[in-house]
């Protein structure tokens, strides 16, 4: 699959990068918003994991921008944060039904391989 | 001789503020270090471990700069103790101390003295501590702010209130308006510098509560054309007697 | 061609055409405003600049034939920058947006602009709790459609009185008494402030505001489930 991982810092999007490559997956890296919406731009993802805390500009917006583009209205995104899900319990319908986030992950309790195993599922329900 | 300060209110070293801060910055060392020795298991490789040992290294530096201060504070009389300290010599150390960071970061860190500053009042330690986590925060937030060419310089200059030491790179960090927001966000909010860092700040919280204690600001400086925090530090001005 | 220029609040955006977007505004002299960015697909779309969250933004537009005009320029007028800090606000300013691109679909007026405009300086100031805003917008919607409830009577025709329970009827969208009844005095002097035309930080100066406005909010909410699309 084609990944694009939006993950603001730099070691950790290093080791993430260099998981999913090693399980057979093409990863393009952005830092920011801005520069995830370009990097989708070159290179349309199949998947997206995405830190909902970014600088600036947060997951949230980046989706919202990301959304509003035809073409990407059905990529499929898989949260890796390290925001506590419990701080969208009431906005998780929100998040799933209107910016389109199939799963959530938090950083804190998620291995590589845990990470890994998620990110399979998404290419087996892949159309 | 030294200066001392009795503190009325609470010093904000001892904040539940700056705690939280600290503990949400701490995870990410911790996790880079958890993923990192996970990715070298799935790889069956020693590979990472100067990697590793950098993370360990440099949040040990951030949360002894925080023990250092908040020690201090718990003190009865909170003293601060001041003394005659080379800007130059503070810059280098500081310098030293960041660099491995730095090289992991892909940030240039470049250490700029030329000019001759005699002696400031400052704690040593203290003045150090403030730099290294401020230098922490700042390396890890340089690489998304959009500069090209990723440089953080270290260096001071005479403005009029002082002698300013700090870092400075291409890209503007913090405006006073966002510093001064930040503050009074630090605990509250998730993101309380959220132009600079995606984090809690805890990096630049930590050297703006020390340098309080030292009667020092940590402001939003210019240094040529770069833009960047730094701290306003006193002459000492017993030499000039001499 | 004469050019209009406002301020404006972007609600959405989407594609049109091969390299063109089309922004939906609230906007303070014409209420909900269409108008076709020509040439900013993806690549040259900038997330800072006028095309932004939470912004609002100052717009130079050329009226159209049908609905929609052609964007010009836009310039940011103000930020609120502080709602990025929490990803709770950034949630609930984003949900505060969808409902009232929603409930402006049928009724584009201008009064909603402000509407959302106060949200984000609420939402923009850490001192003013979520729940508060929430609670607010709601009622200021409903106010704007024209269903605010009866806060100075009973279904009796009486007039509520300090003493006195009330239970609501939302069908009347009246207070019944009810010796029993779930609202008392305190309830509806908050619910008479969380209608009226003020900002939300009005009613922080409540005394006991969160716990009010935890009590009022199912009925607010159903209210607006009720009468708003």
């Amino acid at each position: 699959m084609e990944i694009l991982l939006v993950e603001p810092d730099v070691l950790l999007a290093r080791t993430y990068a260099r998981a999913l490559e090693q399980a057979g997956h093409a990863v393009n890296v952005a830092g920011t918003a801005q520069t995830a919406i370009h990097a989708a731009d070159d290179t349309t993802p199949d998947l997206v994991v995405l830190e909902m805390q970014l600088v600036s500009h947060s997951g949230i917006e980046f989706l919202y921008e990301f959304r509003s583009y035809d073409d990407w209205r059905k990529v499929p995104v898989l949260a890796l944060s390290q925001v506590p899900p419990g701080e969208f319990m009431g906005t998780w319908e929100l998040l799933q039904s209107e910016l389109g986030v199939q799963k959530y992950l938090y950083k804190p309790r998620t291995t590589l391989a845990k990470l890994l195993k998620t990110v399979d599922e998404f290419a087996t329900i892949k159309p | 001789m030294g200066q001392s300060r009795q503190v009325g209110q609470q010093s904000p070293l001892l904040s539940e503020q700056l705690l939280l801060a600290i503990a949400e910055e701490l995870k990410l060392p911790l996790l880079q270090i958890a993923r990192r020795a996970e990715l070298s298991q799935l790889e069956n490789t020693t590979d990472g471990l100067k990697e590793m040992q950098t993370t360990a290294d440099m949040a040990i530096r951030l949360l002894d700069s925080y023990l250092f201060g908040a020690r201090l504070a718990l003190e009865e009389e909170y003293r601060l103790q001041m003394e005659p300290v080379s800007v130059s010599s503070v810059l280098y150390d500081t310098g030293q101390q960041l660099d491995s960071l730095a090289k992991l970061y892909g940030v240039d860190l470049q250490l700029n003295i030329g000019g001759r500053f005699g002696p400031v009042m400052a704690n040593r330690q203290g003045l150090q501590s403030a730099l290294v986590s401020l230098g922490y925060s700042l390396i890890e937030a340089l690489p998304n702010l959009g500069d090209k060419r990723v440089r953080l310089e270290l260096a001071a200059h005479r403005c009029r209130y002082g002698i300013v030491a700090g870092l400075y790179s291409e890209k503007e960090q913090l405006t006073v308006e966002a510093l001064r927001q930040g503050r009074r966000l630090s605990g509250h909010a998730r993101q309380p510098l959220v132009t600079l860092t995606h984090g809690s700040g805890a990096g630049v919280f930590v050297a703006d509560a020390i340098l309080q204690a030292m009667d020092a600001e940590l402001k939003p400086s210019r240094h040529h054309n770069l833009y960047g925090l730094g701290a306003i530090l006193q002459p000492n001005l017993q030499t000039s007697l001499i | 061609m004469k050019q209009f220029i406002t301020t404006g609040i972007i609600l959405s955006r989407t594609d049109f055409g091969e390299a063109d977007r089309i922004i939906t505004l609230i906007t303070p002299d014409h209420g909900k405003l269409r108008v076709l960015a020509r040439g900013v697909r993806k690549v040259k779309s900038k997330l800072a600049g006028g095309i932004e969250l939470f912004s609002v933004s100052h717009i130079t537009y050329l009226p159209g034939k049908g609905e929609i005009g052609t964007l010009v320029s836009t310039r940011l007028e103000k930020h609120y920058g502080n709602i990025a800090k929490d990803i709770e606000r950034t949630m609930l300013g984003y949900e505060l947006i969808k409902q009232l691109n929603k409930a402006t679909e049928d009724e584009p007026e201008a009064a909603y602009f402000d509407i959302l405009r106060q949200a984000f300086e609420a939402l923009d100031d850490p001192a003013i709790g979520m729940d508060i805003i929430q609670a607010w917008f709601a009622a200021q919607i409903l106010r704007q459609a024209g269903h605010t409830p009866n806060l100075q009577t009973d279904t009796a025709g009486q007039k509520l009185e300090a003493t006195q329970r009330y239970d609501f009827s939302f069908d009347d969208m009246t207070f019944t008494r009810h010796p029993e009844g779930n609202f008392g005095a305190d309830d509806i002097k908050f619910l008479r402030l969380l209608f009226s035309p003020n900002e939300p930080k009005v009613l922080t100066k409540i005394t006991n505001v969160n716990n009010l406005t935890k009590h009022s909010m199912p009925l607010v909410n159903l209210m607006k489930k009720q009468y708003i699309r």
